[in-house]
Order: structure tokens, then sequence, then C-alpha cells
């Protein structure tokens, strides 16, 4: 929400706003200049480094659209930063949009063709997920697995994610 | 030694900060992202506890501890796939991603996250998810020994685990494991009456009274429920396993017919519903406690947990007696669970001592949030031009309480943020309880939401028992209790009423904004060892009015997190029709900021949650 408010000897009250710090905030300092910021610089130098392969491998035409690209981009990243970041996460939108196309194309087959046949087979006469009410069975309460984090070593049992 | 404990990935992400096994911070990302329930890595909570405690770039943290196995939950994932296939391909698609590009990758994230801010570790660990939630209810309690309860939707594989507790050492005894779940059957009641589910419990919770438990049989025959508590669920009602929904059409059938949509009016069949599913897990959590005790014989119970924020519920077991002492971790979902890995792995990993009074807990009011200095404020406040006062520390409290008294309503911006779901003084809006028309003011006019949804009081320590059947400090709002027999008014029956608001304004004792429609309330005990400041405050109301209460909810409106910062609070004043706030001790009024503020902030309506 950008208030975006403007009164003659106030500033505009938004988001840019400086924050009023906590105490014992450490603050940063002011924002580095984008000629500074060495990822800014692979960003460049990454599409140029393609441009240059393909017009060594002989994709001239190829190479030129590369290289009038990274010549935008280079001028937006340096020049009109704030651009720049409205291009970039439009994107980062578009290239989170078809990673996730390309993971459904991906792991549905995978779903149909390895997990549904593994799962099918796994359970022929068994109940792995225990849905079957147990009429007879006193409680449901399971024994904990480690008996606890108390258990003889328990260093080694939280060094682990499992 | 430094501990960071950490909780991110699911809902809820939150990083907390132990110093020689003191906890010196501890916030929820949501508060700085202003994204409710912010599931993302806690970059900026843990940039704050850091701040706190003066860990600066080089330095190197003992520990850092992760609130669950993601390995084991990983394998919970794959087997219940495997297990409901060819059926759940669309949930698998959806939830695989994050899985193998995040969620399974914690500790190189958490070192990389640490390095981005120049600091190290020494070494990472993982702590279940229940051992999490149980450490959290145990180790900062005030009991030298107790039983420990933790019900949720679900962790690894348990939905709920009993624990004992004895000094520094805790044992989970028994889980209940997924798919059978209190939280999830709970969730799918919420999810069915229109409300979101992992914010939305508060409000069914809410709606509970209104209604009638009629469903109860129904709900009972869902599953199959021993005499410890324990319980199968029937999965052919509930569609958690495969699909995005949380029930199933045969859920529907049992329950006359579609779900509520969200915002849709309420029919008298979501009101029972609410009813007949608290009333339904109040029973089972009763069991389950009682098996705790049987199994334990101990005479202190602490809880954790999503479903340990039920405060009716809680408030039933209290009242039930089965133990003496009860102690609920404030923060009891998974935002503690940050808190619950940094304490296990103090005790339980270092194997240090611990110390516990029988009096006091560990959680210093659960005020370990950011706080900011008046100078500051005044500064920012000057730098646009926003008029303010500067209260005297003598009378300040006094000048708010007539504010007060007037039926005006202020914001509460002071001290340290609240860690946990509710706001307990320091980042709260109050009002006089005496009002009848509060409760719908503060509803409608502030905070933007269900006019249905009740108040909580927040009631001097030493006054509580004149108001309510409560006999022990309720300092977290985790404690349902019943307004006094003398102090009620009574109402006709609800069914004589045309709708919910009309039942909501109708007075019920002679503290109506914060007496729910059954006479209980959720009450806040304030004490002056905790929270001098709004003791004072309260004290000052008290001795203009002879009530010792107010009306106290959260500071944001309906669909925002919590207020963090001042500038936050700023614009909540300018955003609602609050009519003061309190930064500090500067008071902003709203009828003295210019007027063309007013009208550009009032925009649009409120996110809805």
């Amino acid at each position: 929400m950008a208030i975006g408010l403007q009164r003659q000897g106030t500033e505009p009250l938004s988001h840019r706003d400086q924050p009023v710090p906590w105490l014992g905030q450490r603050l940063e300092g002011p924002a580095k200049p984008p000629w500074a910021v060495g990822s800014a610089w692979l960003q460049v130098l990454l599409p140029l480094g393609i441009a240059a392969g393909l017009a060594l491998g002989g994709w001239t035409k190829v190479s030129l659209g590369a290289a009038l690209l990274t010549g935008i981009g280079l001028t937006l990243r340096f020049a009109k930063p704030d651009r720049y970041a409205q291009v970039a996460a439009a994107l980062q939108a578009l290239g989170r949009l078809s990673g996730r196309a390309m993971a459904y194309a991906t792991l549905i087959p995978l779903y149909f063709l390895v997990i549904t046949p593994l799962g099918l087979w796994r359970r022929q006469g068994r109940d792995p997920l225990h849905r079957v009410w147990q009429k007879a069975a006193p409680s449901y309460w399971q024994p904990h697995a480690s008996q606890g984090v108390s258990a003889p070593e328990p260093v080694e049992q939280h060094r682990h994610p499992y | 030694m430094r501990i960071l404990g950490i909780s991110c990935y699911y809902h809820d992400s939150a990083a907390c900060l132990l110093v020689d096994g003191v906890v010196v911070a501890a916030a929820q990302e949501e508060r700085f992202s202003r994204i409710k329930a912010d599931a993302r890595f806690p970059r900026q909570s843990l940039r704050y506890c850091l701040d706190q405690a003066g860990i600066a770039a080089g330095d190197t943290i003992d520990a850092v501890a992760y609130y669950d196995k993601p390995i084991l939950k990983f394998h919970r994932l794959i087997e219940t796939h495997l297990a409901i296939a060819p059926r759940g391909a669309a949930r698998f698609a959806q939830a695989m991603p994050s899985w193998l590009t995040k969620k399974l990758w914690i500790e190189p994230d958490i070192h990389s996250e640490l390095a981005k801010l120049g600091i190290r570790t020494r070494a990472v660990y993982f702590c279940e998810h229940h051992e999490a939630h149980a450490a959290s209810a145990f180790f900062p309690s005030p009991f030298a020994d107790a039983a420990v309860l933790t019900l949720d939707g679900v962790g690894e594989w348990a939905t709920a685990s009993l624990g004992l507790g004895r000094g520094k050492d805790l044992q989970l005894l028994e889980t209940l494991n997924f798919p059978h779940s209190l939280g999830l059957l709970y969730a799918a009641f919420t999810a069915y009456a229109g409300f979101k589910v992992n914010s939305g419990e508060y409000k069914l919770m809410g709606l509970a009274p209104y209604g009638r438990p009629v469903y109860c049989d129904q709900i009972r025959g869902l599953m199959d429920l021993k005499q410890d508590g324990s319980f199968a669920l029937d999965m052919k009602y509930f569609g958690y396993l495969a699909g995005q929904q949380m029930w199933t059409p045969a859920f529907a059938h049992l329950f006359d017919g579609p779900p509520r949509q969200p915002e849709a009016p309420l029919q008298q069949r979501d009101l029972d519903l609410a009813r007949s599913i608290q009333v339904v897990t109040e029973e089972v959590v009763l069991a389950m406690a009682a098996h705790a005790k049987s199994l334990t014989g101990q005479r202190n119970l602490c809880l954790a947990g999503g479903v340990a924020l039920n405060c009716v519920a809680n408030g039933r077991l209290l009242r039930a007696g089965l133990f003496d002492n009860l102690w609920i971790q404030p923060a009891a979902g998974d935002a503690g669970g940050a808190l619950g890995a940094a304490y296990a792995t103090w005790h339980t990993v270092l194997g240090q001592s611990r110390h516990a009074d029988g009096q006091h807990d560990a959680m210093q009011g659960c005020y370990l949030g950011p706080e900011f200095a008046d100078a500051d404020i005044a500064a920012w406040l000057d730098r646009h031009g926003f008029p303010y006062t500067r209260l005297s520390p003598q009378t300040w409290a006094d000048q708010v309480a007539e504010l007060i008294e007037k039926q005006q309503v202020v914001g509460l911006f002071m001290g340290r943020m609240e860690f946990g779901p509710r706001a307990l003084g320091n980042r709260s809006i109050v009002g006089d309880p005496r009002s009848p028309a509060m409760q719908s003011v503060m509803n409608l006019k502030i905070k933007f939401r269900e006019s249905f949804r009740p108040f909580a009081p927040s009631v001097l320590e030493e006054h509580a028992a004149a108001y309510f059947d409560l006999d022990r400090p309720s300092p977290y709002m985790l404690l349902v209790a019943d307004v006094l027999e003398q102090r009620r008014t009574p109402m006709q029956p609800i069914e004589t009423y045309v709708d919910l608001q009309e039942i909501a304004n109708a007075p019920r004792s002679d503290v109506p904004a914060i007496t729910h429609v059954d006479y209980s309330a959720r009450v806040q005990t304030v004490s002056k060892e905790t929270n001098p400041r709004y003791h004072e405050l309260i004290s000052a109301f008290f001795a203009r009015t002879g009530c010792p209460m107010l009306v106290n909810t959260s500071f944001n409106v309906r669909g925002e997190p919590i207020v963090a910062t001042p500038e936050q609070a700023y614009r909540c004043l300018m955003r609602t029709q609050m009519d003061a706030l309190v930064l500090g001790n500067l008071l902003v009024r709203r009828d003295e900021q210019p007027r063309f503020l007013q009208e550009d902030f009032l925009q649009g309506p409120a996110a809805l949650d």
C-alpha cells in the first residue's frame, strides 16, 4: 500500500519511509549503487558470455539478439533500477509459472507411472496408514518411537533431520 | 551460550533466541513481513533476535535448533501418497517442488541465511515437531514435574502426544498418529463453516455458544473414540489425504448439505455445527488429559500445540479438576515450536539444568518482541508533521483512562511486542467494557470483522475473582471463565433474536462488551509484576469508574497481523475509527490529524481472514 501522501513541509508517508528503528537495531548503511553490487555484474556478464558463445558457434543473429537484450537489461539495471526491479519481478513471476507448469508436466506422469503402481503393490492386504478401525483394541495411542528426547543418545538424535 | 530457535515453511514462522537458557527475544515473521501466518524463512525476526542480543556480523552462535524433522515429514508425505494413489496426483505435483528445492534442505538453508548476516553457527539440531511443542510447554512452565499433552494438526507423524517432564528431562511416552488428528478434525469443520483453516478456528470457537449441540452424535460417529481419548477417524468423510478440501461429499451429506461459502450469511446449521464440534473436542481433550493423569500420576499439566489455543476447552479442563495446575504455552501454535526446539537443545542436548519455582514461568509475560524509543517515535512524527501530545509519566494513565471512560477506543503501542497470537496490552486496542455498544463498535468500525466475535477482558489480577469464576491467574488469555451469576443480566432465549448482531448487542452483564452469549469470557489477568504499565492504566480506569478491567483486542484490522512498528500503528489508527493512539509516552489523537490524511487512509475494504 503506497499511500504517497504529500504535504508541504512534510515527507510523503509510504513504504519507502525510513522506518523507526527498534531498540538495539543495527541500522544498515545507505543502499549500494547498482554498479557496486556483484550480482548485477553477473547478471550482465552471463548473457554476454552466452551471446559470445553463440557468435563463436556461428549463430550470429541469435547472438546479436542476446547482445541487444543484454544491452537493454544493462541500461535498465544501472540507469533505471526501479524499472529494472519491475521487469525482474515480472520475469520471476513468469519463471515461477513456467516452473509450476513443468513440475506438473513432470510429476503427474511420475505419479501415475511410478507412485501409483508401487502404492497399489505395497498395500495389497495391508493398511499402511492404519485407516481401518481397531474396534477390539483398547487404545490408539502408540508408544513414542524414540521414547522421548531424553533417550540415551539425545545429541545424536538431534543432529539428524530424521 | 546462545541458541537460536527457528520454525518455518508451514505456517507461523518464527525465530527466538535463548542466551544461557533465558529467552531474550522471540517474534513471528508475520509481524515484520505483514503477511498473515507468513511461512517463509523468518529472516526479519531472526535479524531482530540477533539485534536484541547484540550479535553482529563476525559472531558465532553456539547452536541453531529447528522445530521438526523434515525427512520424517517427507516420509509421511510419500507414505500417504503410496497409500492413496492414484488419487492425490495434483496435490503431489503441487507439494513436491517446494519439498525438493527447499523443505528438505533446512541445514544448508540455515547456514546460508546466517552467512548473509555474517553469522556462523557451530551446530544445527533438529527436534521432532511434538517434542518441540512439548518442550515449549514444559521447560518454560513453573513446574518442576508435570504431565505434558500436545495436540495439533500434524507434525511428522504425530498429531498428539503425551509426555512426562521431570526437572531438565522430558520424555514423550505415547503419540497418536496421522491421519487421526483432533486438529485436522476441527480444521475440517472450520473449512466447512466457510472459514480459513489455520486462522478461522478462533471464529468457529467464538460462534459455538450461539448454536445447539445437535450434531454431536453424528460427529462422534466420525470417530472410534476410546476411553483414553485416543481415536481413529473414519477417513471416508475427510479429504485431506488426497485433495485440497478437508471434507468429502459424504461429510456434506452427513451434515445436511454443502458447506457455507466464505462471507455468506451464517445459518442455524453453521452455529449448531460450531457448537457440536466444540463439545466433542472438549470431550476428547478431557479424556486425553485423564489418560495423561493416569499414565504419569502428575498433579500438573502442560499444554501446547494449536489445539491448546482453544481456550474454551482449556477452561473446561481446568474446571474438571483433573489436575491441580495447568500451564499452557502462550505461543502454543507452530511459532512456539521455535522456542520449544531451542529449549530442548539447551536442556536435553546440552544437558543444562533447569530451575522451576512452582510459581513463575519463564515467558516474561510473553513480552519478547521489539520495542521502540519515544525519541525515535517523536522524530518520526515530527518528520511527517503529525500532531501529538507528550504524556507525563505521572499522569499518562489517568489521561488515557479518561478517554476510555468517555467511550473512546484507544490503541496501545508500548513496551515490547507480545510473542504468540494474543495481544496482552502492549499491542492492543482497548475500550470500556461497561458499554453495551462497544462490542459492535469495535467489531464493525475498528476491526472490520464479524459482529458475533467476542472480546476479551484485561482485568486487574487482584480483582478478577470479583467478576469471574476463576481462582487463579490467566495472564495469557488462554482460559475461559464464566462471569459471576450476580453480574449477569438475564437474556431472552437465543432463538427469539432476529440475528447475531441483535444477540451481540443484547446486554448480558454489567460488563457486556466482554461477556459472551453463554456468559463466558476469555480472561486476561494483569499483574503489576508482569506488565506494570498496563496495570497502571487499568488501575486508573478502575479509580475513575469502579470497573477494574478494559476490553482488550489485538491491535490490527481484519486480515492483517498485529502491528509491530509505530508506523503500522499510526496507519491502523488512521484507517479505522479508533480515537487515539498511545505510542510509548506520546498520545496521537485521530481528530487532531490533518483531515486529508484521514480521508486518504480510509481506503479499500479489509482483507478477508
